[in-house]
């Protein structure tokens, strides 16, 4: 059996890529900005280095992922694939940009009622009684904490 | 003998009724601080130093550091039960002791860490004590080619770090690196990277990458696997929630070297306790037996990093009091502090305010004995903490996540880089690569790069400077050596290979 | 007939005085947010939470310090700008925010001048030139003397291109004539770090972060920046009184607030704000903190604003740090 190149850790690849395409991407933008002179080196200078080093290491990585032998991806662990996680995965971002969006027009409470619904989506099962009791228990908590005994500068309601 | 009067002037003041009051009130907000996620010592003492005015001096320093190494201490309490560190330092506690906590070790990993924190403060104490002015000057004698020498055998440290595939390890480190260049040049005032947002003219806050990478995109790591779960489903009865004694005896030798590590290390302004941390850990992976322990709770990387972060951030406080200098931007607040108190901080300061400099010496010891006295009986309780249902638990870790990041600059925008730090941060956990060497990268960066232009500057264009220097060619032999000792085995590695074909 | 017009008049006349007080106490309604736009505990900050506390017991209103870091201090100032001109949202403006910011930043989303109604100054902290003990020279005289005959020897250092440090200090060696290697650093402790390590042998610090190291002798101090002398160093003589004509550097501190506020509120708070900051108790916590308080009208606030902002925009010219349009 001849050896094949197939791809046995596709992790690997596109970690690899991944690597490459954010060291170019680095190349290009500092490109603009000088490299100097040896007594005074300029600010392109290390991001374009970075940048090499990074495509260089993500090229490496991806080939590492491809073109093993048999013997090697015999052994190599396949993890029970969880699932990408999509759901939680845009369900928490969008609640913690909600976060942001909401707590300095609206204030603390809107802000957290807005999290909460929003991660809550994020699990498996949605209980719409457990949300409520939750938001009401967490602002009046972080109020408690935040606002009253830390004084961060957050309001509770809209300004 | 004078050392011993000196302590026994100190141990005097720290011990009055008052003092020792205000010694306990900033430990424990300070610790209740640490453990919430982004809000740091910085931001509380901040807001804590108007209150500090109507106090008497001495109480009030010794209270505004009790919050800082309180801080350090709550913030590993979540690094372990959350994988969410609570400040900067506690970003390696996550390695080895969140995988502990899944394992069932968490009340172990709590107690070990109170007492490793006040390990590193006895040897601390004991250092600054008696060596603080010839420390000082030592201080002095460390300029940039020293930093950078020093900052480079901390990013060869960061191959180590990597449990996985030491490419992808590599592959972070870069990447951090990379993302510390965000920001306006210092040299130039150019800004790099900064797509004209002003917000990110200061470059990428490192706590925000850390609380999102870790803490935000476990919690989607762990909805995605379920999320109906607890973090730990049993009960755990008392006697599991005690460390055993081969917990304390692999310890030991791990807890002197990070003290060690971290004290000499706190010592230079501008390294602060999260690069301690980040050193002791590679230099424990590097000593043990058998590192592939590493990344799956070993202790001893739990420990060496809490000693070396205590260690530090007391160390800290010699350029602060000495020199006047800060060893840090929490000790900078701190140095504020004592001069709106009327303190002057200086080489006299022994000689001048003799009680404060004692007395504050002194309340790091009984500072940190309060909080191993104080934290023993909560220790139950926070691991109880972790059987609340993940899906009541994790609303609030993110709720609190969001405001402690949101509190740094009071900047929405801070929220938003979080968020998409968190994205990122699932990613590369999907991908099988680890967020910690790119956290080194981070911190190390901006000082390498920094240290390195500015030496070549100093030096009008010579490089020899790195190697005429001799603290900084010490270095730069520490980091060959590193670099052979973690090459070598793969080349023997590879030539076994080749001579067995 | 009489009667009726007179009672009405008079009615007229008192819902006039009771609305004219209405309006004018109407001020302030909430508690006032003063934006301070540097992290919590430097200089900055400290002052603008003494000024916070004092105007607070003036106004009988809460003042909330926020902290809005950033860009030297122009990110937050940029926030302060765009507030509602109710006189309920301040901002502490200084010599980095609205003059050199301004002058070397690329992008500045503001114009200090435009956007802002100047209330008063707080408090002025004056650079100083500050030497490594090492350096063989006790005078301005001795030093400009000692750089000029090894020209490219000595280092300046600053607390990062663009700052204030760098300015100023570029300002001292462009007036004397002198030829300094430039050294920059993140921010004024690692600069006065180096300048008592002797990495660089001159320094023109600002006065918080350098003054405990004068009184302390790790450091020598050669002149003060500002025009007059500074109490806190009473035998240091000024730079002009040294030799460098029309040399002037310091960083002044103030209240502003939103272009477009109303005069009436402006008034009152200068009125609040000079009688908060003549204290001795507020003074001499500002004095601790290497400010000294000054107080000045809104209009001479506006006028130095504008005066040091084309002073930095041609200094900046002149060292080739300008903003690149």
């Amino acid at each position: 059996m001849r050896l094949r190149a197939r791809i046995h850790d596709p992790k690997d690849v596109i970690a690899g890529l991944l690597f490459v395409a954010i060291g170019l991407a680095t190349i290009v933008g500092a490109s603009d900005y000088p490299l100097g002179a040896i007594r005074n080196i300029g600010p392109g200078y290390f991001p374009i280095l970075l940048g090499v080093c990074l495509a260089l290491l993500g090229a490496a990585v991806a080939y590492q992922g491809i073109g093993r032998d048999e013997a090697a991806a015999a052994g190599a662990v396949h993890e029970s694939d969880e699932g990408l996680g999509l759901r939680p995965l845009i369900m928490i971002t969008l609640a913690v940009v909600a976060f942001g969006f909401l707590v300095r027009p609206l204030g603390l409470a809107a802000a957290t009622v807005a999290l909460v619904v929003i991660s809550s989506l994020a699990g498996r099962d949605f209980s719409a009684v457990r949300v409520a009791v939750l938001s009401v228990a967490l602002v009046t908590l972080s109020w408690l904490i935040f606002i009253k005994l830390l004084g961060l500068s957050m309001t509770l309601w809209p300004r | 003998m004078e050392f011993l009067d000196n302590l026994a002037l100190g141990f005097n003041v720290a011990l009055s009724p008052t003092t020792l009051l205000y010694c306990m009130i900033g430990v424990t907000v300070g610790m209740f601080i640490g453990v919430l996620p982004g809000i740091g010592p910085i931001a509380t003492v901040g807001m804590l130093l108007p209150i500090t005015f109507h106090m008497r001096p001495t109480e009030a320093i010794i209270m505004l550091a009790g919050i800082y190494y309180g801080a350090m201490y709550g913030g590993s309490i979540t690094a372990i039960l959350l994988k969410l560190p609570g400040t900067a330092a506690s970003a390696v506690t996550v390695v080895e002791g969140y995988p502990m906590a899944q394992q069932g070790r968490a009340g172990p990993a709590l107690v070990m860490t109170t007492i490793a924190s006040f390990f590193g403060a006895c040897v601390a104490i004991v250092i600054v004590a008696a060596f603080a002015p010839p420390l000082a000057q030592f201080a002095l004698r460390f300029q940039s080619p020293e930093y950078f020498s020093l900052m480079m055998v901390g990013l060869i440290a960061a191959a180590v770090l990597a449990h996985g595939s030491l490419l992808k390890g590599l592959a972070m480190a870069v990447l951090g690196l990379v993302i510390g260049c965000i920001g306006q040049d210092r040299n130039t005032g150019l800004p790099r990277f900064t797509f004209d947002i002003g917000e990110l003219y200061e470059g990428v806050q490192f706590v925000v990458v850390v609380v999102a990478m870790f803490g935000l995109a476990e919690i989607i790591h762990n909805l995605a696997l379920g999320g109906k779960h607890e973090i730990l489903a049993r009960r755990v009865p008392l006697r599991d929630l005690i460390p055993s004694r081969e917990d304390l005896r692999i310890s030991f030798w791990p807890m002197v070297r990070g003290s060690a590590l971290g004290a000499v290390i706190g010592i230079l302004p501008g390294a602060g306790p999260a690069i301690s941390s980040f050193a002791s850990y590679a230099l424990e992976k590097q000593l043990a037996r058998d590192p592939s322990r590493f990344g799956k709770g070993a202790m001893e990387g739990l420990v060496a990093p809490e000693a070396a972060n205590n260690a530090d951030s007391q160390a800290a406080f010699i350029p602060t009091l000495t020199l006047g200098v800060p060893g840090d931007a929490t000790t900078a607040i701190i140095l504020a502090a004592m001069l709106i108190h009327g303190i002057t901080p200086g080489p006299k300061i022994t000689t001048d305010a003799p009680q404060l400099f004692w007395g504050l010496i002194a309340s790091f010891w009984i500072g940190n004995l309060v909080l191993l006295v104080l934290n023993l009986p909560f220790i139950g309780l926070w691991v109880r903490m972790l059987s609340i249902p993940y899906r009541i638990l994790f609303p609030c870790v993110l709720l609190f996540s969001c405001i402690g990041v949101l509190s740094l600059n009071n900047d929405a925008f801070d929220v938003y880089l979080a968020a998409a730090f968190g994205v990122a941060g699932y990613v590369f956990l999907k991908l099988g690569c680890e967020a910690t060497p790119l956290l080194l990268g981070l911190i190390l960066g901006p000082m390498v790069e920094e240290n390195f232009r500015r030496s070549l500057q100093l030096s009008r264009g010579d490089p020899t400077i790195f190697l005429t220097r001799p603290i900084s060619l010490a270095f730069i032999l520490v980091g060959v050596f590193l670099i052979v000792l973690v090459v070598a085995p793969g080349l023997r590695r590879r030539k076994q290979a080749q001579s067995s074909t | 007939m009489q009667k009726r017009l007179l009672n009405g008049g008079l009615l007229a006349l008192a819902i006039g005085i009771v609305a004219g007080i209405g309006l004018a106490s109407a001020y302030p309604t909430k508690p006032i947010t003063l934006i301070v736009p540097f992290p919590p505990g430097g200089s900055t900050d400290i002052v603008g939470r003494v000024v916070a506390d004092g105007l607070a017991k003036e106004l009988g209103q809460p003042v909330v310090v926020e902290n809005r870091g950033g860009a030297g201090g122009t990110v937050g100032t940029a926030v302060a700008a765009k507030a509602t001109p109710d006189g309920h949202t301040l901002s502490i403006g200084t010599t980095s925010t609205h003059a050199v910011g301004p002058a070397t930043l690329p992008k500045v989303a503001f114009d200090p001048v435009k956007n802002f109604a100047p209330i008063t100054l707080v408090a002025e902290t004056p650079y100083v030139l500050v030497v490594n003990n090492k350096v063989p020279a006790k005078t301005v005289a001795e030093l400009i003397a000692l750089v000029k005959a090894q020209p490219g020897k000595f280092n300046y250092g600053s607390a990062g291109a663009g700052s204030t440090t760098h300015l100023a200090g570029a300002m001292f060696a462009h007036a004397a004539g002198l030829k300094m290697e430039h050294i920059a650093y993140n921010g004024n402790g690692p600069a006065t770090t180096a300048l008592l390590s002797g990495e660089v042998q001159v320094l023109m610090g600002s006065m918080p972060a350098v003054l405990n190291q004068i009184k302390s002798g790790a450091i020598r101090v050669l002149a003060v920046g500002t025009v007059r002398r500074s109490p806190e160093l009473p035998d240091v003589p000024t730079m002009q009184q040294a030799g460098v004509k029309g040399f002037e550097a310091s960083l002044w501190l103030g209240v502003v607030a939103p272009a477009g506020t109303p005069d009436a509120i402006v008034k009152q708070l200068h009125a609040a704000i000079l009688k908060a900051v003549k204290n001795p108790d507020v003074a001499k916590r500002l004095r601790a903190a290497g400010a000294e308080p000054v107080t000045s009208s809104p209009k001479e606030m506006g006028d130095q604003i504008k005066t040091n902002l084309s002073k930095y925009i041609e200094l900046a010219k002149v060292i080739g740090i300008a903003k690149k349009k």
